[in-house]
């Protein structure tokens, strides 16, 4: 008799009914060897995968990098920069992508002179929400900037039905526990970011395959799913623009890209919406803090200007100056500062655009701001 | 794995009349086993049928019987009650044929039953298929089309259980086997749920006197189960959804076998050698997971594939792919049509007959036709070859040695993957595909880099060799529980790690 046979009921299959007694059948010794054996191999199993599970899960939760490259590639970076240079002032620029290819840190620490770092730590759809994640992981960090440039990108201020549009890439598994009651208060939608999170605290293997895949074996994966895009930055956080150049028709149709992305969320703009009260909070931790804050609109091509409805920019901006104002945190406006041909799609600057932009800001508002800083 | 899987490719489930059902179809949205509802709806049967007691046998097969009505009944209520009400039917047309002495009585209860059978299985599958060649016919020539198809859903693995229960009705004719008299266990054998939507293919007398036997727990049993298990999770995650990005392409780019005509040649045939591994991981993946999740329950089911890429000929193939198809056709089809016993081109007729019908059983299309075309010429001309070589022993012993050898596996792995290309129903972009595999062409390059690809060739090739050489085996045995522990963990987390974004529907749920 072999492990896997069973003792057989030999019923008839014509009688009504009938009294079967199976006699016990002795296991023997090997039998019963081998049955151990099987049961050690299933729990061990069983135990293992629980194990490594759990490892990774309470990794996750202590490991922004693990769990959120785009934020842990950028501290990372960061944290070489503090270590290497000890003593120097720390200008920091949060922010979208927007911020990631428009603020040249080198250019900036060039234009200023003295010992100043300037590092860029914008990341792709980072809107308000995702700018107090993040500035909060840094202070707990004890990175206090002696200056915080805080990007304010009209399209994810947006408050749709749905909550704010940052919600769809800052997701749940990008989170550690206390940042999901967060983001869950300014508008995200807990039927999506809890489940999420939890999954990436029970089944991390799972649910942050991209995230290690990614780091490991990018090629392995779509571009989109590679959770890269903080790697490829230079050592003060600036993301090389994809293109150089580009020819007219091209432009068009990246211009007409951005519409169809952003034409229906700048109508829901509205200064009493979710994304603006984490810009509240956020701001209201920097007062707390005496951090030395900065609110910045973005250069903006006439295409991305036009998409406005009408009346909306200057309401946005008119609340968004206020809302600086209460936090001593003043709103620099450079919608307009550059021209249409120094961005490729009407909001992402080209590397020239970059340098311009960021000579500009460094002198017209960081090193003022630097010189009145305690 | 683990919230990977979209919904299923064909139609959702219809609504429900049934309050009850429409949350049970939201509790169990797909019949996907390696999805985390159905692990949850796997662990609690599991756990219920271990818990009463084993000389409750009965009691046992109804609560696996209600289980499996469940499962299905969880995607569609209406068909669950369909496919219950066919069951019924055979049971009962079994039991009359049993009973009948007359044989005119029992040739008509036959035919009856095979009718029924044969008749749910054309008007869910081939209804629309035959209206629309019909319809086609027409407007060739020159005549308004007369029919408007039929808006069905095709109910999942009608052709898996449609096939059992035939065999079942003609066995029992034959007098092979009794006519079961318990209506549980003649349920089970249909319903089962790790083989109801797509097989193995359970033949009555394999099935039927596992249902009587006590079951105890038995953990070399379930070690095998859940060996079997996380290999069939793991071909199906981390191997054929992975190359369904290759065939069918990542949500920024469509694949070579979705948008032929915008891709390369390199492309494409790269994209035919990712089909051919993943129709056989996905397939080879559920019969595992099918295999495993049934030992779980002490049942066994039959083997359904041997390492079917290392055939040394396409006979051979059909050895080793889907075998509990290829046995059935050859058992209630090839035979019965005269097998081989007729001479060259009787035989040549009965294969083509058998491999045609087996394509069309795949799918109603042309497309499937044509399949199956191809691998009965694959092997009326193999037997023509065999006879060849026959007086040759030279060309045989240079077919026989390790050279040859490996160039026949080759060359029997390049006909089936090319076989594939028409594996599907549009068939206009077989041709598309054929035809830039042969003309060169420019185009898009693979929607990933092909480097996971190739590792992928690699890693099965490895596997391949240390399974046929028996080195795997040696190897298992040889391994300390905590290691095979170790192994069995790796395996699932893997399969985990391995997972693309969007999972797939099984291939063979459609058929």
């Amino acid at each position: 008799m072999t492990a896997l046979d069973e003792p057989r009921v030999a019923t008839e299959p014509r009688v009504k009914s009938v009294v079967v007694v199976v006699a016990p059948v002795a296991a023997t010794p090997e039998v019963k060897t081998r049955a151990s054996r099987s049961r050690r191999t299933v729990l061990l199993a069983l135990a293992v995968v629980v194990l490594a599970n759990a490892t990774l899960g309470v990794l996750g939760e202590y490991s922004p990098r693990l769990k959120d490259p785009a934020y842990g590639d950028k501290w990372a970076t960061l944290r070489r920069q503090l270590a290497a240079r000890p003593g120097d002032k720390l200008v920091l620029s949060l922010g979208s992508s927007r911020t990631l290819l428009g603020f040249h840190g080198q250019h900036a620490e060039n234009a200023l002179g003295g010992r100043v770092i300037a590092f860029n730590f914008g990341t792709p759809a980072a809107g308000p929400v995702t700018e107090l994640v993040y500035l909060r992981r840094l202070l707990d960090r004890g990175v206090t900037p002696d200056l915080l440039l805080v990007e304010v990108m009209p399209g994810l201020c947006a408050d749709g039905p749905t909550g704010p549009a940052e919600q769809l890439t800052l997701t749940g598994e990008r989170l550690c526990r206390r940042e999901v009651e967060t983001v869950e208060r300014y508008g995200f939608d807990p039927a999506a970011v809890r489940p999420a999170w939890r999954e990436s605290a029970y089944l991390p293997w799972s649910k942050l395959r991209f995230q290690l895949l990614g780091r490991v074996v990018p090629s392995w994966m779509p571009w989109n799913l590679r959770f890269d895009w903080s790697r490829g930055a230079d050592a003060h956080g600036w993301a090389t623009p994809p293109r150089q150049e580009i020819t007219p028709a091209e432009r068009a149709e990246r211009e007409a890209n951005a519409r169809a992305e952003y034409a229906g969320s700048l109508a829901n703009v509205s200064p009493d919406g979710r994304p603006f009260a984490a810009l509240r909070a956020l701001l209201g931790e920097c007062q707390q803090r005496r951090i030395p804050t900065r609110l910045v609109l973005y250069p903006e091509g006439s295409s991305f200007r036009a998409m406005y409805p009408a009346g909306t920019g200057e309401r946005f901006v008119a609340a968004v100056r206020r809302l600086g104002d209460e936090f001593a945190a003043p709103l620099t406006d450079a919608r307009d500062w550059l021209a249409d041909d120094d961005m490729y799609d009407g909001h992402h600057m080209f590397k020239a655009g970059a340098q311009t932009f960021t000579s500009r800001l460094s002198t017209d508002v960081i090193a003022p701001a630097l010189r009145r800083a305690p | 794995m683990f919230a990977t899987t979209p919904p299923p490719t064909p139609p959702a489930a219809p609504e429900s009349a049934f309050a009850y059902f429409r949350w049970l179809h939201e509790l169990l949205p797909e019949p996907f086993f390696q999805t985390q509802p159905f692990l949850m709806f796997f662990a609690a049967v599991l756990a219920g049928y271990w818990l009463i007691p084993r000389r409750r046998n009965t009691a046992r097969v109804w609560w696996l019987v209600i289980a499996s009505f469940h499962f299905y009944a969880a995607w569609s209520a209406e068909l669950a009650f369909l496919v219950t009400a066919t069951t019924l039917a055979d049971f009962t047309l079994a039991r009359l044929m049993d009973a009948a002495t007359r044989p005119r009585v029992r040739k008509a209860l036959i035919l009856t039953s095979i009718g029924m059978n044969l008749g749910v299985l054309c008007y869910f599958k081939y209804q629309n298929f035959f209206l629309d060649s019909f319809n086609g016919l027409l407007t060739a020539g020159g005549y308004p089309a007369a029919f408007d198809t039929l808006k069905i859903i095709i109910p999942f693995g009608i052709s898996f259980y449609t096939f059992e229960a035939i065999s079942y009705a003609v066995d029992v004719y034959r007098g092979k086997i009794k006519a079961e008299r318990s209506l549980p266990h003649f349920l089970l054998f249909i319903l089962f749920f790790p083989h109801l939507v797509a097989g193995p293919i359970v033949r009555a007398g394999d099935f039927l006197h596992q249902t009587r036997r006590v079951k105890r727990w038995n953990w070399v049993r379930v070690q095998v189960g859940l060996q079997l298990f996380l290999l069939g999770v793991f071909k199906k995650l981390a191997i054929a959804d992975r190359m369904a990005v290759f065939t069918d392409g990542t949500g920024l780019q469509p694949g070579p076998l979705v948008a032929p005509e915008l891709h390369n040649t390199s492309a494409i045939w790269l994209a035919v050698l990712a089909f051919s591994i993943r129709i056989y991981a996905d397939f080879s993946g559920y019969s595992d997971m099918a295999v495993g999740l049934a030992h779980l329950f002490g049942f066994k089911l039959a083997r359904n594939f041997n390492l079917p890429y290392l055939a040394t000929n396409v006979a051979e193939f059909w050895h080793r792919w889907h075998i509990s198809l290829s046995t059935w056709l050859r058992d209630y089809l090839f035979i019965p049509l005269g097998g081989s016993r007729g001479g060259r081109w009787a035989t040549a007729r009965n294969l083509m007959i058998t491999m045609t019908l087996g394509g069309l059983w795949h799918g109603a299309a042309w497309g499937y036709v044509i399949w199956g075309v191809l691998h009965g010429g694959f092997l009326i001309a193999h037997r023509a070859f065999r006879d060849w070589c026959e007086p040759r022993p030279g060309v045989r012993a240079a077919l026989e040695s390790p050279l040859g050898t490996a160039w026949r596996v080759g060359f029997t792995f390049l006909c089936v993957s090319l076989a594939w290309v028409f594996f599907r129903p549009d068939i206009a972009g077989s041709w598309e595909i054929l035809h830039r595999l042969f003309v060169p062409h420019g185009g898009l390059s693979l929607p990933l880099h092909n480097r996971s690809l190739w590792y992928t060739v690699l890693f099965l090739l490895l596997c391949h060799v240390l399974w046929a050489k028996g080195w795997w085996q040696r190897m298992w045995d040889a391994a300390s529980p905590a290691a095979l522990g170790a192994a069995l963990a790796v395996c699932l987390t893997a399969a985990m790690l391995l997972a693309p974004q969007t999972g797939r529907t099984f291939i063979y749920f459609t058929f």
